[in-house]
């Protein structure tokens, strides 16, 4: 009889102990399985994957929306969860290697809701999965409108601007200000000089490389928002280009900036 | 000077006043006189983006003409050498070591180091084109094959932001392109005109091919060497300033060949002056048609050029 | 032929020796050309007829020996100056590109003159008389890779005649031509001989035979005979020279 219930036990113990085993291929939701508790069953991450810092210590099992799929077959997860797959072909490798594959869209705030809802599923954790998703609507909840074009640079050679459908996009509506670019249905586009200087922002974002001298440039030079200093650069631009829990860290740093009058 | 090229030089000022009043916004040229002052940054910018049109479509058009003749193969386009690959690879390197958000000038700097590296690889790998112009022209198919490969792999490396870059610039772009680098490149411009000049009977010699650029008085090997260069150090030029431009190098020799004859001493301006129209043209509709999203250089001159190659190549092919 | 002194207006080769590789091809070779002469070098395939055109052209550097332009070795003049005095009718190839008869023609004169002057009437007077000569005035727009062989020919020889050379060398320029035009080309080029010294290359013996006023007879880069038509076209000597049995018959004859 002992001898019975220890063979049972022995087959019961890794049903028991069975938890996913996670491999992250995007750094925002490399952020959320961490928020929701559930950092110590991620065993590989991404390469852009930085935070928390801790992460960094794991293994590379590709880059973003790129798995390396020999790492990832000799780390033997169980759940990859990725963003987008630059080759789909790769599902079907992980399918037949009996490795679960989600991948989902994460662009704007609302996907992100969406994700943590959907990871909570998965990961059997939906009371911290709604935790969060509250959160993030408590602390990055719309502000009302406020009368303020912004322009939002993305690169400043070429000038790649923030329309409509970005992230960017979606945050500056959260705050209450107005995309200039968001009249254009293309989330990240080539946009001219020309144009600006006829439509002249009343501030502007600037997430490219950062410039000291924007002042002397000739064409940013030029622009009223630049001339009076309306030019708003974030310390760490993860804040506001990645759609992870530190989003709302992001939003509270650009409501103080574009909303002072 | 010829009609023709008065012709074109007055075609040329047309268009560049052309693409300083129109843009965003429509301005008269009486506009601009009355009300300077206020304009003048727009004036500016505009000009500036013209004189850069000028620059590179004229570059570009010389470069081609000049390889074409060197080569002896009408296919031949600054960037048939391995010179895009090689240029972009320089490029995207400054992009992804972060040399860029140093310096402004890494970017240019790095397209010109790859470009010209890769053009010496080229020649080396060709024994100088002493093998023929067919392995020189291989050694540039091949060494702009491996270029991109190894593009795609740096590009894989870059975050994002950076990719964005590196991916547009890919397609090049007019109006990011440093005045500091400018007026160089004029300069360069109007010295390869001299220079072309100078050396148009040699240059009618060599594209009859290496023996009789020798019976008519030339050191074949040194005058494909020489002008091999010259016309990568143009092409690299403009990749420097802007980025990859297609089918300018390509189609305005094939056009003024077949409108102009093959005399180089007669077609050496003329080339240069219709490049510079070609790519005023062009910038004009792809920042026009589009106010606001502007449509990149390189697909404007592939969507107006490529037709216009084809339809030429056909015509002749008929005739 | 007597060796002229060295001051004398002569293309000169002195035992030259060229090999490509380990591979003899032309062995202590001599020849000098003098206005007036019309030399043919006639040999089989193989013989170094073309590589010996290219040494006395200075496009190739013999091993051995030396070539001297009036008196002055070859390969120390600039490419002006040799080129104002050696013209050359390679074996024909069209050219790439679309270039006009007359342009083509033009390009030869080109060599004498510097990169910014404009022809003289002079110039545009021998370029079409170059054209006239060989009968290819009438195909002046003509592209020149639109021609014929023998039409490209006649053009190749017109644009080294309008070069207005002292040496004109040859190398099987009759090739595509047909009979009547072989004649005219033989009875231009013997008629330019007062300024001019002609070495034509070819392997065509009756042409060698009615052309030449001297005739050097070759085979594995070495001589076999040297002199006028007469006394060198011997049966034993074309017996030697191309390893079979020759005999010597009046023929059909356009010259």
């Amino acid at each position: 009889m002992n001898k019975l219930f220890s063979i049972l036990l022995l087959f019961a113990l890794p049903l028991m102990a069975q938890e996913e085993r996670i491999i992250s291929l995007s750094p925002a939701l490399t952020e959320l399985v961490f928020k929701l508790g559930k950092g110590r069953q991620l065993i590989a991450r991404s390469e852009p994957c930085d935070y928390p810092p801790e992460v960094k210590k794991l293994p590379v099992a590709g880059r973003f929306a790129d798995p390396d799929m020999e790492r990832i077959l000799t780390l033997r997860p169980t759940l990859v969860i990725t963003n987008d797959l630059i080759n789909p072909g790769v599902r079907t490798v992980m399918e037949n290697a009996k490795i679960r594959c989600v991948q989902k869209q994460c662009r704007t705030i609302e996907e992100y809701v969406e994700w943590v809802k959907l990871l909570g599923d998965v990961l059997k954790c939906p009371e911290a999965a709604k935790a969060e998703c509250e959160r993030v609507e408590r602390e990055a909840k719309p502000l009302p409108k406020i009368k303020r074009k912004v322009l939002w640079v993305i690169w400043d050679s070429p000038l790649m601007v923030a329309g409509a459908g970005s992230l960017a996009d979606g945050l500056l509506q959260r705050v209450g200000v107005e995309n200039i670019a968001g009249n254009v249905k293309i989330a990240y586009f080539k946009s001219s000089y020309d144009w600006l200087l006829e439509h002249q922002p009343d501030a502007i974002v600037w997430t490219a490389s950062k410039r000291d001298n924007l002042k002397e440039h000739r064409f940013w030079g030029n622009l009223k928002a630049v001339k009076q200093g309306k030019v708003v650069m974030l310390p760490n631009n993860d804040l506001v280009q990645r759609p992870g829990p530190r989003i709302t860290e992001g939003y509270k740093l650009l409501a103080e900036q574009l909303r002072k009058p | 000077m010829r009609l023709r090229d008065i012709i074109a030089i007055l075609l040329n000022i047309a268009l560049l006043i052309l693409g300083i009043c129109w843009g965003a916004r429509w301005y008269s040229p009486m506009t601009f006189i009355h009300d300077f002052e206020n304009l003048r940054p727009l004036f500016m910018l505009r000009f500036q983006r013209m004189v850069t049109a000028i620059t590179i479509g004229g570059s570009l058009s010389l470069a081609g003409l000049i390889l074409q003749a060197v080569l002896r193969n009408p296919l031949a386009e600054p960037f048939t050498l391995g010179l895009s690959g090689g240029a972009s690879i320089g490029a995207a390197l400054a992009f992804v070591l972060g040399f860029y958000s140093k310096w402004v000038f890494a970017v240019p700097i790095g397209a010109f180091l790859g470009a010209i590296s890769t053009l010496i690889i080229v020649l080396w790998i060709s024994r100088c084109g002493r093998n023929g112009t067919e392995s020189l022209l291989l050694s540039g198919v091949i060494a702009g094959t491996i270029a991109s490969n190894v593009l795609v792999q740096i590009l894989s490396f870059a975050q994002n932001e950076e990719l964005a870059g590196i991916t547009w610039w890919t397609l090049g772009d007019l109006q990011g392109t440093d005045p500091r680098l400018l007026w160089p490149g004029v300069v360069l411009l109007f010295a390869a005109l001299v220079m072309f000049r100078c050396m148009a009977d040699k240059i009618d010699a060599i594209a009859l091919g290496e023996a009789q650029a020798f019976y008519l008085g030339g050191n074949p090997r040194k005058l494909t060497v020489v002008l091999v260069a010259a016309a990568s150090f143009l092409a690299a030029e403009t990749v420097a300033m802007a980025g990859i431009i297609s089918f300018c190098g390509l189609i305005i020799p094939h056009i003024v060949r077949q409108c102009f004859g093959c005399i180089h001493r007669h077609i050496v301006l003329t080339t240069a002056l219709w490049g510079a129209a070609f790519l005023m043209i062009c910038d004009i509709l792809s920042r026009c048609i589009s106010t606001q999203h502007e449509i990149p250089i390189g697909v404007m001159t592939a969507v107006i050029g490529g037709p216009l190659f084809l339809w030429l190549l056909n015509k002749q092919h008929h005739a | 032929m007597p060796d002229s002194p060295n001051n004398q207006t002569a293309l000169r080769a002195d035992n030259l020796s060229f090999a490509y590789r380990d591979r003899p091809i032309v062995r202590d070779f001599s020849l000098t050309l003098v206005p007036g002469d019309l030399t043919v070098l006639l040999g089989p395939n193989g013989s170094g007829k073309s590589t010996i055109l290219q040494l006395l052209a200075g496009r190739l550097v013999p091993q051995n020996g030396d070539v001297l332009m009036d008196g002055a070795a070859l390969r120390k003049l600039s490419g002006t100056q040799r080129a104002s005095k050696i013209a050359v009718v390679p074996q024909a190839a069209p050219p790439v590109f679309g270039f006009t008869v007359y342009e083509r023609v033009a390009i030869g004169r080109r060599a004498r003159l510097s990169p910014f002057t404009k022809f003289t009437e002079e110039d545009e007077h021998d370029i079409v008389e170059a054209m006239q000569i060989f009968d290819v005035e009438r195909l002046a727009d003509r592209a020149c890779n639109q021609l014929s062989g023998g039409e490209l020919q006649r053009v190749m020889l017109a644009a080294a005649l309008a070069q207005k050379p002292t040496y004109l060398l040859l190398d099987e320029p009759t090739s595509a031509l047909d009979p009547s035009h072989v004649v005219n080309t033989v009875q231009t080029l013997r008629s330019l001989l007062k300024n001019t010294a002609v070495l034509l290359i070819t392997h065509d013996i009756e042409l060698a035979a009615n052309a030449a006023k001297r005739l050097v007879l070759l085979k594995d880069g070495a001589v076999i005979a040297d002199g006028p038509p007469d006394t060198t076209l011997t049966p034993e000597n074309l017996t030697t020279t191309y390893d079979c049995k020759a005999s010597i018959k009046p023929s059909v004859s356009f010259f």
